[in-house]
């Protein structure tokens, strides 16, 4: 079965949506019919500053709080972690 | 750009002129070809330090005058302290700071694979810095995302414990979910590993998925250079009582993603990390743990282990 698109955020009860894509074969009329589940849209919450590494982590950690926010005195106060 | 050539004479003190760090199992070699540019790796970057081997991709490093300008198109701005640019068939990565307006501290380069890269670090502002890590974060961290995304693995926004048994627990969460808590529970066990209480890459194997330690640890301070077969998965959420509920496939691939750091401008990489969820749902069970932050929760972790 060929797998096409981004189908995570779709949502059918439970069900991934590649089983709403497969292609009829000749077993497939053997099968009873599924009952139809109306797909949903659902949103990921994102957190932006953190999925980008937009934000410095904090000071204990291997990164620029210790190198260029403080040899080179980068702006950089943010938590990311 | 990205004409690499290893000139490994430059300097006669290996130490300062060539590391070898290894993450995820993927090592990764730089190397100075600058005689003003000692090199260093900085806080639990040392403990991922590795003997000289054959690296996934070696990245050479110098200082330079940089400039404003940057010719190519811009594919993302973080919106902070790095943009990437599409240059020639390579990738570049621009790290400014408010501090010193638009002329980048450093400029990382990248071919198309992530076999070879290039780093300049901005000659006034480093030339008296001593030795450098010329990887500092994000740029380490960056750099393996995209050397994840080239479908290699992903990784997570979460704490990982190793139990006695060599088995893997995966505790997933954004900032504020209980990730470090989580691991300071488990710590005062005594007898698990702590791979990190902030980020763990996962890799596929051939019939299992592997999660594996990172520099990048939170604020219990917590890594290891170590890796275990992943058991289960486990959503963080604060609550009033230890409860376990199971999840379908697509809550937790939808949850896994939202705590991952996707490429969002590379599509291939996007493709394969939103692949790989699927894989991973399909074979490793997700729960939502709503947990009390004391000892109790390690117990009832076990007892529904059993």
């Amino acid at each position: 079965m060929k797998i096409t698109g981004q189908y995570y955020l779709l949502q059918a009860g439970d069900t991934d949506i590649r089983e709403l894509k497969m292609e009829k074969s000749s077993t497939d009329k053997d099968q009873p019919k599924k009952s139809y589940v109306k797909p949903r849209l659902r949103q990921v919450d994102l957190r932006p500053e953190e999925a980008v590494l937009g934000a410095c982590k904090t000071g204990s950690t291997a990164g620029p709080a210790s190198s260029p926010c403080n040899a080179i005195a980068v702006g950089c106060s943010t938590a990311g972690s | 750009m990205i004409g690499l050539e290893i000139d490994s004479t430059i300097n006669t003190d290996r130490n300062a002129t060539r590391s070898f760090v290894s993450i995820g199992g993927i090592p990764i070699a730089t190397v100075s070809t600058d005689p003003q540019l000692s090199l260093k790796v900085e806080g639990a970057m040392n403990r991922f330090l590795v003997e000289e081997t054959e690296p996934d991709i070696t990245i050479s490093a110098a200082l330079d005058d940089l400039s404003d300008d940057v010719n190519g198109e811009m594919l993302f701005d973080s919106g902070s302290l790095w943009q990437v640019y599409r240059q020639n068939g390579n990738y570049l990565f621009r790290f400014t700071t408010p501090h010193f307006g638009n002329t980048p501290y450093k400029i990382a380069s990248f071919n198309q694979d992530f076999s070879i890269g290039e780093i300049r670090l901005h000659r006034p502002y480093f030339a008296e810095a001593g030795a450098v890590y010329p990887l500092e974060y994000p740029l380490d961290e960056l750099l393996m995302l995209n050397l994840l995304a080239r479908g290699r693995g992903i990784e997570l926004h979460s704490c990982g414990i190793t139990d006695e048994a060599g088995e893997g627990f995966l505790f997933v969460g954004q900032s504020g979910a209980g990730k470090t808590t989580t691991a300071r529970i488990w710590e005062k066990m005594g007898t698990v590993k702590i791979l990190s209480d902030d980020r763990i890459i996962v890799r596929r194997e051939v019939d299992a998925f592997r999660m594996y330690g990172t520099p990048w640890h939170g604020e219990g301070e917590l890594s290891a250079p170590s890796s275990a077969p992943l058991k289960r998965i486990f959503f963080l959420k604060h609550g009033t009582e230890n409860r376990l509920t199971r999840l379908g496939k697509v809550e937790a691939a939808a949850r896994l993603f939202s705590c991952s750091f996707p490429t969002f401008y590379n599509t291939d990489g996007l493709d394969f990390t939103l692949s790989f969820f699927d894989e991973m749902t399909s074979t490793v069970p997700c729960y939502e743990l709503s947990f009390i932050p004391d000892q109790s929760v390690v117990e009832f972790i076990r007892e529904n282990d059993r």
